[in-house]
């Protein structure tokens, strides 16, 4: 049944990001030489759960009270919504669709129109400015990620994700394809809001967030789905570059490990190194940031794009 | 019946959202429209044009829908005048009335009789699309090329304007001192 | 609840035509409403097209429905454009003010 399979992958998803936010603390503690609350830290995050949930739900006067309360649960669904084309192993996956690649893109490009939305039900500046600071910084990164996408499509030729991970059973992707591999780990950096990108450690109290006005439940969702993008983003470079829930080496002792293991391995290593660029790299300028997406990404990519297609053409077809 | 069920919830979705879209103002109005892309992107869905439905929720969706929002959000436009005269909104439901009747007439009289027996999905419809796209319609893909291209330097052209202040950081500027600024001061005990 | 015939998709994307043109004429005073309408139309369009497409069998009308967003994005990009500029200089962007060909 769909719907079992559905609340399935929800909760693993909610037991996953829990998990998460618990490393991601204990890490930057560690880093930081922080002290831990008692029981090895781990009241914290239900305090602050607890916390969040009974703060005061505090609503914008204006006329934008309905779209203002929806708009974090869309937010969190389009998140969540790509997971459902995401395989995590040879056939675990809620919906094998053929264009798979092309409804990630598009739940992409919809989050960040649910930003700007989000940013004018807010009814204040500063949200405003928040969530354009935070669109243009995703849009200026968007396309060039975008491009190591097609690269990655143009050299597996289909766009079902199962046939992209198994289509890497020679070589993963994230060897010949590297630089675009490191642009789109750097786009995954720019969404996941990590601090070389963003400050938003402090969530909903520091200014200059999109989410500066929410509190309680709709900060939760907020948060939430900063959390499930972080999984989301980490599933889509092990899909696409680091060859899904294929094994490194095709030997006796490696194949032994069922393949789901694999790709929580590669899934955890993205996210520990997201944790540890939010912890150790300082923040860059918003004006620098966006120039480096616009003049040095995107020519480039496009560059390797050409590269990438006329590679593939020479090689089907034999001749210049 | 699976699939009437769908079609008549997003039918009635997109109908709706299309309604407010003439009806409601500013940012309400570029909601309902995405509201609209997206409910006839499923329509896409349901007839098994995958190709298009994505790409209808990637460029107006996401792209068109983010600049359609930035103009009323950012010009900062008065919302003085909605729908003031009620004599124009009768002749436009009128102009629109005769026009659904027309294109419903005409449906009445030469009724399609096309059922959906043919196998609507091809196996891969966005392989399809790029073999049809790539050969028979070459010069016309190179051409939208083109008209995307124009429309980019268009754009761009419309937007340098002569005498527009751009506000940079000049780095060097705000670090650089030079001899004659600089001061050496003694302090007496009493200054530190 | 019968199934579903090319009739239904037809007369949906005619309702949405028949929107958008009222639109223009409703909102004759707010250029980005008009803009908006336009949008409904060509959509509606490229329903048309798609639905023409997937009960012939045929994968043209769906080549045209890309050539129709690609038309269609270009030319409200441009206008968007334009808007811009014109409220830069006039400080309104009514369409009643709009007589001088001049922006």
């Amino acid at each position: 049944m769909i719907i079992s399979e559905i609340i399935i992958l929800l909760s693993a998803l909610f037991a996953a990001s829990v998990l998460l936010i618990y490393v991601e603390r204990k890490l930057i503690a560690a880093v930081r030489l922080k002290k831990i609350a008692r029981v090895y830290g781990l009241m914290q995050p239900i305090a602050d759960a607890f916390k969040l949930f009974f703060n005061e739900t505090i609503l914008p006067r204006g006329k934008t009270q309905v779209a203002f309360m929806l708009l974090p649960v869309l937010f969190f669904t389009s998140i969540v919504a790509c997971w459902a084309v995401i395989p995590v192993d040879e056939g675990v996956v809620l919906a094998d669709i053929n264009a798979g690649a092309l409804f990630l893109v598009a739940m992409f490009f919809l989050s960040i129109c649910l930003i700007v939305v989000i940013g004018w039900a807010s009814d204040s500046k500063y949200a405003m400015f928040g969530a354009l600071h935070s669109v243009a910084m995703m849009v200026a990164y968007e396309l060039s990620a975008m491009l190591a996408i097609v690269c990655v499509l143009i050299s597996s030729g289909s766009m079902r994700l199962s046939d992209i991970v198994n289509a890497q059973a020679e070589m993963w992707y994230c060897l010949p394809h590297f630089p675009m591999f490191v642009v789109f780990f750097i786009y995954a950096l720019v969404r996941t809001n990590c601090p070389p990108f963003r400050m938003s450690e402090s969530g909903n109290i520091s200014d200059g967030e999109y989410s500066i006005e929410y509190t309680s439940v709709g900060y939760i969702f907020i948060a939430f789905a900063r959390y499930v993008n972080m999984l989301l983003m980490s599933a889509v470079i092990t899909v696409f570059f680091l060859g899904g829930w294929l094994p490194p080496f095709e030997v006796e002792l490696f194949l032994l490990i069922p393949s789901v293991i694999w790709f929580g391995l590669k899934m955890s290593l993205c996210l520990l190194i997201f944790i540890f660029t939010k912890t150790a790299f300082p923040i860059y300028r918003y004006d620098n940031l966006v120039q480096f997406g616009w003049k040095m990404f995107l020519p480039f990519s496009l560059v390797w794009v050409i590269a990438a297609a006329g590679y593939t053409l020479v090689s089907a077809t034999g001749k210049f | 019946m699976n699939e009437a069920l769908v079609f008549y919830v997003l039918a009635t979705f997109s109908i709706i959202s299309a309604v407010m879209v003439v009806f409601s103002c500013a940012v309400n109005s570029v909601l309902f429209l995405i509201m609209v892309f997206i409910s006839v992107s499923g329509l896409f869905l349901l007839l098994g044009a995958e190709f298009l439905a994505m790409m209808l929720l990637i460029i107006y969706a996401g792209a068109f829908a983010v600049l359609l929002l930035m103009l009323p959000l950012m010009l900062n436009i008065k919302e003085t005048y909605q729908h003031t005269a009620v004599k124009c909104s009768a002749f436009g439901v009128t102009v629109g009335l005769l026009l659904f009747s027309c294109l419903a007439f005409v449906l009445k009289v030469k009724p399609q009789r096309l059922e959906n027996d043919v196998s609507l999905a091809v196996a891969n419809n966005v392989k399809a699309l790029g073999e049809v796209l790539y050969t028979d319609y070459a010069y016309l893909f190179q051409l939208c090329g083109m008209v995307l291209f124009v429309a980019i330097v268009g754009v761009i052209m419309l937007m340098i304007r002569n005498g527009m202040e751009i506000k940079e950081h000049k780095i060097a500027g705000q670090i650089i001192r030079s001899a004659d600024e600089i001061e050496l001061k003694q302090l007496t005990d009493g200054e530190k | 609840m019968l199934s579903i015939g090319l009739n239904h998709y037809l007369l949906l994307s005619a309702f949405l035509f028949a929107t958008g043109a009222c639109g223009v004429f409703i909102n004759h005073k707010n250029i980005t409403a008009m803009l908006l309408s336009v949008e409904l139309m060509l959509v509606s369009v490229s329903l048309n097209l798609v639905a023409f497409s997937c009960f012939h069998n045929d994968l043209t009308g769906q080549v045209f429905a890309v050539f129709i967003l690609v038309a269609a994005v270009a030319e409200a990009v441009v206008g968007i454009a334009v808007f811009i500029i014109y409220f830069l200089n006039h400080k309104s962007i009514e369409a009643e003010n709009m007589s001088g060909l001049k922006g």
